[in-house]
């Protein structure tokens, strides 16, 4: 698919997602923990459809079974202890929640990383980071173009090789070894060789003149610049609500959320204390959600632009 | 646009006495559409260099190039980038970066044009030389005529007033060939700019170009217009008498008068006219049916489990002291067909039989005495420092080494390291290689791509004298010409499978496109001939 958050500005991925990322990593209220999971894995089953549910279940549910289980029984803070392990030590119930908590934030942020390589391709990334020392950013791209060039010379020389009878997969490991040094050695003559040419068609195209550019496709539109400056607020907002203590949320030794606002809920059975949202902790959970599902929103601005020409039509 | 002018221009490279050029004296007009010819080594390549200060070799050189009346030597890098463009054989070499788009943006960069006027000018090309469609790709996903014209369009995206290819169709097969000429073509009608190429198949080319310089030895030998030098046969040395058009070398076979056709079109008006005293079905040819020595029988085969088949029933048989050509487009399967027939990937039905022993039961040393492979891509075989080392990896006898060294002509390069060698003499080092496994049946996966027409001949040579052993030669090619000219029996590989096997007469009489120049000059006037010498038989007296 090519409209909607994967077609904005590079910039905007990259921004969005390390601002995601970080928020995920750095807020541990529960609400918002929630929200990332769910607003990374819809942005990923967007992009990868019935493979992200497959991803979900097989690998994603899994870990965060192992990595609370893995919490529970080998950390024993907290002051709720539900059951004796057999080691002497005590299961707490603040060792699960956190477990848990963990577990869930640490798949929001695999999620975005997954979105991330769905989206931010190379070009773009070079785009973003490349401008600025245009030398690193063509040893890039010459990297993306020599080495599947070179895997696929590997291989056509390993062919041939087998088509005289010389074969570096069977034998020994010594002799494997051997072969496919052999190849490597091959390899390397034919880049070296090969690269002489390369070097002639660079210096023909004018390369090493002064004041070499680097070219980009991309252009901002209005609605990228919109994007950026809502990313940019939503992260001042979240940054001072971390600062202020508006979505703090404590595990160990008791589980404490909310605790800036004045009244407070404590349920004695499992030593928790809840508070009520305070006025600025409802924004700032409010913006999150609204950044959180920011790609989903764009693609469904876009959808709904379309069926809309559609039925003009 | 631009004219150039060489004066008296030597040049020897260092540590060599040798004048690789001797004294050329050259000037070319602004908007003509030059062909340089040669035998590889002649020096075309030096020459071609000599234009463009920045890519040109170091040694001693004597003489001026003036482009546009300025020196060459004291251009400065921006002008030389910008004025003349060059584009070299190997398609893959000579791209630098991961994108197309960012490959045609290449040369803008360097000059730092800013954003807006780079986005025009590859909008501009991509549009002009029909890259559009795979504008976004990665280069590795392109075909070798695909690189090729993203290349050629790389290049005239700087707008240079001056084009200089070195032999750009040699590794591209022969539709993508004429694709990337016509484009050129195209270049110098439709925008004046001046072309110098170099080239080994001339039989496309002749026809498109303004005029033709023939080196030789560092030398020009021969200059003027194709049908002047079409006229002026008999005093042209043998290269370029043996690849010169074919309508061009039946002419001159029979010695008629008049001016000399170039097309096949100018041939059949010229051939209509001729008098034809034997009638071709005096010209035949036996196929001897020989003990089959190599047979597949129904074979298929796909890459993985969800993609489709390459090849689907495919059988054909391959009999002993013959050579049997395979044909086929590009994307056909062939090269697919040469993993199966050497053992690198399994079919997933069907058997190959080798001496009536199924493939699958040899083991993997006893196998390759009884098949060998010519790659493709024969640096793929290199191994050592010297030709002689190379050889001496596959035979310990001292005289088989020089036996087939002898054969090839590689005495004289026998300590030259592999990859100095010419095209040609890594060809004849490679087949060396394989000849020396003394293998019953050899397989050869393109063997005269990018050859001129005198390895051609040699080629051919070698391939009796196996055959004469006894041996059975399977050739995979593009090559209509050298197929037609030595193939005792020809296949046509399409839609993944082999459609028929027949003698080559009867398979190139069958097609109409796909088929030598002979018979299209020669369909509805002399039937049944396919290669030049059949039509210049039936033109003699005897």
């Amino acid at each position: 698919m090519n409209n909607g958050f994967k077609s904005c500005h590079p910039t905007v991925n990259i921004l969005f997602y390390a601002s995601v990322v970080v928020f995920s990593m750095l807020i541990k209220h529960p609400v918002c923990i929630a929200i990332s999971l769910f607003s990374s894995f819809a942005c990923y089953l967007r992009l990868k459809g019935i493979a992200a549910v497959k991803t979900f279940f097989f690998f994603l549910l899994p870990m965060l079974v192992f990595v609370t289980a893995v919490n529970g029984l080998f950390a024993h803070y907290g002051v709720t202890p539900l059951a004796v392990l057999p080691d002497g030590n005590s299961l707490t119930f603040e060792s699960i929640v956190y477990g848990f908590v963990l577990a869930v934030s640490v798949i929001s942020v695999i999620l975005w990383m997954f979105c991330y390589n769905e989206v931010v391709t190379a070009e773009k990334f070079m785009h973003v980071f490349g401008k600025r020392i245009p030398a690193v950013a063509l040893v890039i791209a010459m990297s993306l173009r020599f080495i599947p060039m070179y895997k696929e010379q590997f291989r056509i020389i390993a062919q041939a090789q087998q088509g005289i009878g010389f074969d570096y997969k069977t034998g020994n490991l010594i002799q494997r070894i051997k072969n496919t040094g052999k190849i490597l050695s091959m390899l390397l003559t034919w880049a070296l060789e090969n690269a002489i040419e390369t070097a002639d068609s660079m210096r023909a195209r004018g390369y090493g003149l002064k004041g070499r550019k680097t070219y980009s496709r991309f252009r901002y539109t209005v609605q990228d610049k919109f994007i950026i400056a809502f990313i940019l607020i939503v992260d001042a907002v979240l940054t001072v609500a971390i600062v202020y203590g508006s979505l703090f949320a404590q595990y160990n030794p008791y589980i404490k959320i909310n605790p800036e606002a004045q009244t407070e809920i404590f349920i004695e059975e499992f030593n928790l204390v809840l508070f009520p949202f305070t006025a600025f902790g409802c924004v700032a959970i409010a913006v999150y959600t609204l950044l959180s599902f920011l790609p989903l929103i764009i693609d469904l601005k876009e959808e709904l632009k379309w069926q809309k020409l559609k039925s003009k039509i | 646009m631009a004219e150039i002018k060489i004066e008296n221009l030597i040049f020897s490279y260092p540590l060599s006495e040798k004048k690789v050029l001797d004294n050329v004296t050259l000037s070319i007009a602004s908007g003509e559409f030059v062909l340089l010819c040669g035998r590889s080594g002649c020096g075309k390549t030096t020459l071609l260099r000599q234009i463009k200060s920045e890519i040109s070799p170091k040694g001693t050189k004597k003489g001026k190039v003036y482009v546009d009346g300025e020196d060459a030597d004291k251009m400065t890098l921006r002008n030389s980038s910008q004025k003349i463009g060059f584009v070299m054989q190997n398609p893959d070499n000579q791209i630098v970066t991961d994108k197309v788009w960012h490959e045609l943006a290449f040369g803008l960069e360097n000059l730092g044009l800013d954003n807006e006027k780079i986005r025009l000018r590859v909008a501009e090309m991509a549009s002009y030389f029909g890259i559009s469609l795979w504008f976004e790709k990665n280069v590795n996903e392109l075909s070798g005529g695909q690189k090729q014209l993203m290349n050629l369009a790389s290049v005239m995206a700087m707008h240079p007033e001056v084009l200089i290819l070195d032999e750009p169709t040699s590794q591209l097969d022969p539709i993508s060939a004429e694709n990337f000429l016509s484009t050129v073509d195209k270049i110098n009608k439709e925008l004046g700019v001046t072309v110098i190429i170099t080239e080994h198949r001339l039989e496309e080319i002749f026809p498109c170009v303004d005029r033709v310089i023939a080196m030789e030895e560092g030398k020009i030998i021969a200059d003027g217009t194709p049908a002047q030098i079409g006229n002026r046969f008999e005093s042209l040395p043998e290269f370029l008498r043996l690849s010169a058009p074919t309508a061009m070398r039946i002419f001159n076979e029979v010695k008629s008068d008049g001016a000399c056709p170039v097309t096949v079109r100018e041939g059949r008006a010229w051939l209509k006219n001729q008098k034809i005293f034997t009638a071709t079905d005096r010209i035949k040819d036996v196929v001897p049916e020989n003990e089959v020595v190599l047979e597949a029988k129904e074979i298929s085969f796909r890459y993985s489990k969800n993609s489709h088949d390459v090849l689907n029933n495919l059988s054909f048989r391959a009999c002993k002291g013959e050579l049997l050509a395979i044909l086929g487009a590009n994307g056909s399967g062939k090269s697919t067909l040469v993993k199966l027939l050497s053992a690198i990937a399994r079919p997933y039905s069907g058997k190959i039989m080798i001496n009536s022993k199924n493939l699958e039961k040899y083991k993997f040393t006893e196998l390759y005495k009884n098949v060998s492979v010519l790659p493709q891509n024969v640096q793929a075989l290199f191994t050592s420092k010297t030709v002689k080392s190379e050889l001496a990896e596959v035979s310990t006898k001292d005289s088989d080494v020089k036996e087939i060294m002898k054969l090839l002509g590689l005495e004289r390069l026998s300590e030259s390291h592999p990859y100095d060698l010419s095209g040609g003499e890594q060809q004849r080092l490679a087949l060396a290689k394989v000849l020396l496994k003394g293998t019953q049946i050899i397989i050869m996966d393109e063997p005269t791509k990018g050859m001129d027409a005198e390895f051609k001949s040699v080629l051919a040579d070698i391939i009796s004298k196996l055959k004469s052993e006894g041996r059975t030669i399977i050739i995979i090619s593009h090559d209509i010409e050298f197929c037609a000219k030595y193939a005792d029996r020809c296949a046509m590989l399409f839609d993944k499978t082999i459609t028929s096997v027949t003698d080559r007469r009867s398979f190139f009489n069958e097609n109409r496109f796909y088929t030598t120049a002979a018979n299209r000059m020669s369909r509805g006037i002399i039937e049944g001939a396919i290669t030049d010498e059949d039509v210049a038989i039936c033109l003699k007296e005897n």
